[in-house]
């Protein structure tokens, strides 16, 4: 299993937070809330792509709306397998992360 | 369902107010992320929506054009840049190795480049033969009446002749009918001014006719140019000749002896693309006061044209008018009648066949020269794999996949053909003479989009079904072998390429075959003999003037001794004919219910027969001592008796068109008539009216001096008049143009055959020699002489060739034998030819590879393995 990237784990976890509501409006503005970064569609279907691939995603097509022109929305929802990768991604930040705060006690953290 | 959803949507958001996204910009979108649409648009769509409630459409659209242009970049790279890196490599590659090997470059260039330019020209050959009559501005309406009778012994004959009274009769019952006018245009007469006269054919028309077809007028009005009956349009030629600077508007023109009619109208030459030959053209009503009758249901001197209106089903208007004779004309009742489209009568013979048939066979021999040097690219490369199969190791071991290496392949050959193809432009440019010279046209070097995309299509279809073959091959080398360089050309490629080969040559050998075949048979065709003697025989076109002195004419000629005797007669000897319906013979003893079919009737003087050496079989010829033969006395040809019947016809009664003749005698058969038809029954009369040609038997030596001395005596007998004199022979050889042209065109193309084949087996046994080197000086070091190699080496070819030659045998025998059976009359094929092609074939072969073979069978042992 390969780790997941940093992009593939901000978009996991923003369809986790989003639940029903996870689809590519919603992402799109909730990422750009969250981390202030513009993610273009293009971008945010290719991750999206690859992760229903590794199969941490599902997608269904949800009911068709007038407000976009008659099409379908597209949702996803995590599945138990992203939930895992999630989880050791989890795990190994915490570890390289632990003890970031001593190491870097009194020094000046640059912006 | 999803679509009429939308569109009501659509709809109820109109009503209200534009909210959805430009349509054009959304359609930009889904391009550019053509795999992942659905989701991709309905979000932008969703946003847009958004923004535009919040901010306005002004920054919406802003922002959609945003989302265009921001993937841009990145589609522009991944697609464009890499693609065109590795095209900049292939090119590269390519480029070396052309330089590297001039020899197989040479071969696979000037192969494919012949061959595209064969396809050149025989398109622009076939563009003009298709465009016959197509410029007469209703050129769709415009068609001819035909006929078609079954004939008592089960052929079915067809033609275009109909009687005078046809024409109103059709127009007055079909309403589809818009113009019908009705044309004679096999009249020779005597046109002329006080200082110029000549024997002209001209064109009898109705005044519908210049309506009907599009004639440029250079001078005159064609509503009106006819509507006079002592009037003329001449043709733009016609008039310089007759007027030089003068404008001939308004000039008089003499017409015959006795009627002087007037220009009415210049225009321009016919087009040679158009069934019509370019003639004057003058009233119809005149052949009434030339004796003719022009209204009656008998007889059928005329061609009838009608112009329907527009989309009339022609199927279902020739169903009315099938038997349409039925109603009016008794002795027509047989034929049946229909239109055809004018635009049909040039390229398709009534009967069936007509050029068409050429376009035909020189589409397929021009198919045939494509693949013979498409084999050779393919032989060439396949072999060659092997030289390259470095370049294709290090390519996949690097990572390429078979799609790239496919890719590559395919482009090489692509370039090659695209190279070929402006090299063919060139070639193609220069011989368009000689097409034109074979083809006896003018064709112009030009092209409409439709052949330039056809010639496109055909450069590329050639370089991918060339390349196709050899790109399989190399791309599926085993790349670590490669690198080795331990690849041997496959045992299955390399029978392959044996069978390419033999291909090749079955291919030349047929060529080679059939030229020889219609060399035969044009042979025989112009020295068959016909029954009468045409050596030495010059023949005149009889103008009324020349007609009515005729005494004096043969007097002044008849004193110089080289001049022998001379006759006149109805027919040229060549094609045109008087012919009888069926049931217009009968005979003394004639039996129930037999009749004469179609028989030709020839008015000829008592000198026919010893002027051009016709033998009697039984009674006597036409004489002068006997004055009632000029009335009541025929000869008929052995055919017409067989079909008679009679035990002893002479003396016996018979009646044509009801006018009564008595047999005097029976000549045999001799051909006046072209030798595709078998003889026909043919009765002779001695009646001395619509003479059309003088027979003038002269000695053969000082030929000239007597034909000028003929010239320079009709011209003091009747000056002005400019007499066409022709030899018989040559006369007879312009029935086979046709025959001609084919045998040169096969002649050009069986050494276009040859020479590709060749320099493709040049090229392939110069490389297989190339790759046996050591195997040769190995054999020579064990104790082969040299003679052994060379038969090692020459072997492999015979084995081709003489598998070649047993295919095609049966192939090229059928083939010209269909093509013979075209002719009653005709050659045989003797097993000589074969075996005279075959040995041509071979020698070629060994000639080709001999300069190869020698080298390799002579080289130093020592040189080849000193290296190791």
């Amino acid at each position: 299993m390969k780790d997941l990237t940093k992009a593939e784990e901000t978009l996991l976890l923003t369809i986790l937070r989003l639940k029903d509501n996870a689809y590519g409006v919603a992402i799109k503005h909730h990422i750009q809330k969250t981390t202030g970064k513009a993610l273009p569609y293009g971008t945010l279907y290719f991750i999206l792509e690859q992760l229903s691939k590794k199969g941490y995603v599902k997608r269904f097509v949800g009911e068709s709306k007038p407000e976009r022109g008659g099409r379908s929305r597209i949702h996803y929802t995590i599945t138990p397998e992203g939930n895992l990768a999630l989880k050791r991604a989890y795990e190994m930040q915490q570890k390289i992360w632990n003890g970031y705060a001593e190491l870097t006690w009194g020094e000046k953290i640059s912006k | 369902m999803e679509r009429i959803r939308r569109a009501d949507l659509g709809r109820k958001d109109q009503q209200m107010k534009r909210t959805e996204s430009p349509k054009c910009a959304e359609r930009i979108l889904s391009i550019l992320y053509s795999s992942k649409k659905t989701g991709i648009l309905g979000d932008t769509e969703e946003e847009y929506r958004m923004i535009l409630s919040e901010r306005g459409r002004f920054r919406a659209d802003l922002w959609y054009a945003w989302q265009i242009f921001q993937p841009l970049p990145f589609l522009i790279r991944s697609t464009f840049f890499w693609s065109f890196e590795m095209f900049k490599n292939y090119l590269i590659s390519f480029f070396r190795i052309l330089k590297r090997q001039r020899l197989y470059a040479f071969i696979n260039i000037a192969g494919l480049a012949v061959g595209l330019a064969c396809c050149i020209l025989i398109s622009l050959w076939i563009k003009f033969e298709v465009s016959y009559d197509r410029f007469h501005e209703n050129s769709d309406d415009l068609y001819q009446v035909t006929s078609e009778v079954l004939l008592p012994n089960g052929d079915l004959r067809f033609f275009t002749n109909t009687p005078g009274a046809l024409a109103n009769a059709l127009k007055m019952e079909r309403p589809e009918i818009r113009n019908i006018s009705r044309l004679v245009d096999r009249v020779e007469i005597l046109l002329g001014t006080a200082d110029k006269r000549f024997l002209e054919r001209v064109r009898f028309v109705e005044p519908a006719f210049l309506e009907m077809f599009s004639f440029e007028f250079i001078k005159g009005n064609p509503k009106t140019a006819l509507s006079q009956p002592d009037s003329i349009i001449l043709t733009e030629k016609t008039a310089e000749k007759y007027f030089a600077e003068k404008d001939a508007i308004g000039q008089e023109i003499r017409f015959g002896s006795d009627r002087n009619l007037l220009v009415t109208g210049v225009i321009k030459e016919i087009p040679e693309n158009s069934f019509l030959s370019s003639l004057c053209l003058v009233p119809f009503e005149i052949l009434r006061d030339m004796g003719w009758n022009i209204d009656r249901w008998g007889g059928g001197n005329f061609d009838t044209y009608v112009h329907l209106e527009k989309d009339v089903d022609l199927e279902f208007f020739n169903a009315q008018i099938r038997d349409f004779y039925k109603k009016y004309a008794s002795n027509w009742e047989q034929s049946k009648l229909s239109l055809r489209p004018i635009t049909r009568i040039h390229l398709h013979e009534l009967s069936g066949g007509g050029p068409i048939v050429y376009v035909y066979i020189f589409s397929g021999l021009t198919v045939f020269i494509l693949l013979l040097a498409m084999v050779n690219f393919m032989n060439l490369s396949t072999a060659r794999s092997v030289q390259r199969s470095k370049e294709i190791g290090v390519r996949k071991i690097v990572g390429a996949n078979r799609r790239q290496l496919t890719k590559q392949i395919l482009m090489e050959s692509i370039l090659v053909t695209l190279f070929s193809g402006s090299l063919a432009v060139v070639i193609s440019y220069f011989l368009l003479p000689v097409l034109n010279q074979l083809t006896g046209v003018q064709i112009s070097f030009s092209f409409n989009e439709k052949m330039i995309l056809f010639l496109t299509g055909i450069v590329i279809l050639t370089g991918i079904l060339s390349g196709i073959y050899p790109a399989f091959i190399l791309s599926s080398l085993n790349p670590v072998q490669a690198v080795k360089g331990r690849i041997s050309p496959g045992k299955n490629s390399l029978l392959l390429r044996k069978g390419l080969i033999a291909f090749q040559f079955s291919l030349s050998i047929f060529m080679i075959i059939a030229m020889i075949g219609v060399n035969k048979q044009l042979k025989y065709l112009t020295t068959k003999d016909l029954g009468y003697n045409r050596d030495n025989i010059v023949s005149i076109g009889l103008a009324e003037e020349i007609s009515r002195k005729f005494t004096i004419v043969q007097t002044e000629l008849m004193r110089n001794p080289e001049i022998l005797s001379m006759t006149r007669s109805s027919s040229r000897m060549d094609k045109e004919y008087t012919t009888t319906g069926e049931d217009a013979i009968t005979w003394e003893g004639q039996s129930i219910g037999k009749q004469m079919p179609r028989t030709h009737l020839m008015k000829v003087d008592p000198e026919f027969k010893e002027t051009l050496n016709i033998d009697m079989v039984d009674g006597r010829f036409f004489s002068h001592e006997f004055p009632h033969d000029r009335t009541e006395s025929v000869v008929i040809n052995e055919t017409a008796l067989k079909i008679m019947d009679l035990k002893s016809p002479i003396g016996k009664r018979m009646t044509v068109w009801n006018r009564n003749f008595r047999i005097i005698g029976i000549i045999k058969d001799f051909h006046f008539y072209s030798l595709h038809e078998e003889i026909q029954p043919l009765i002779l009369i001695n009646r001395y009216a619509s003479f059309r040609t003088i027979f003038i038997k002269i000695n053969s030596q000082n030929l000239l001096r007597t034909v000028n001395f003929i010239q320079r005596k009709l011209k003091e007998i009747a000056p002005g008049y400019i007499p066409d004199l022709k030899f018989l022979d040559e006369n007879l050889h312009g029935v086979y143009i046709a025959e001609q042209r084919m045998e040169k065109l096969t002649k050009y193309f069986t050494f276009l055959a040859i020479f590709i084949s060749c320099i493709g087996l040049l090229g392939l046994v110069s490389f297989s020699a190339k790759q046996r080197t050591k195997e040769i000086a190995i054999r020579k070091v064990l104790g082969a002489s040299e003679g052994n190699i060379a038969l090692q080496l020459f072997k492999e070819t015979l084995i081709c060739v003489a598998a070649a030659n047993i295919v095609v045998y049966p192939v090229v025998y059928l083939a010209l034998h269909g093509w013979l059976r075209n002719y009653a009359y005709h050659t045989t094929l003797g097993i000589g030819i074969f075996i005279f092609a075959s040995s041509l074939a071979l020698a070629l072969a060994f000639l080709s590879v001999g300069w190869n073979v020698l080298k390799a069978s002579l080289a130093n042992p020592v040189d080849s393995l000193r290296y190791e």
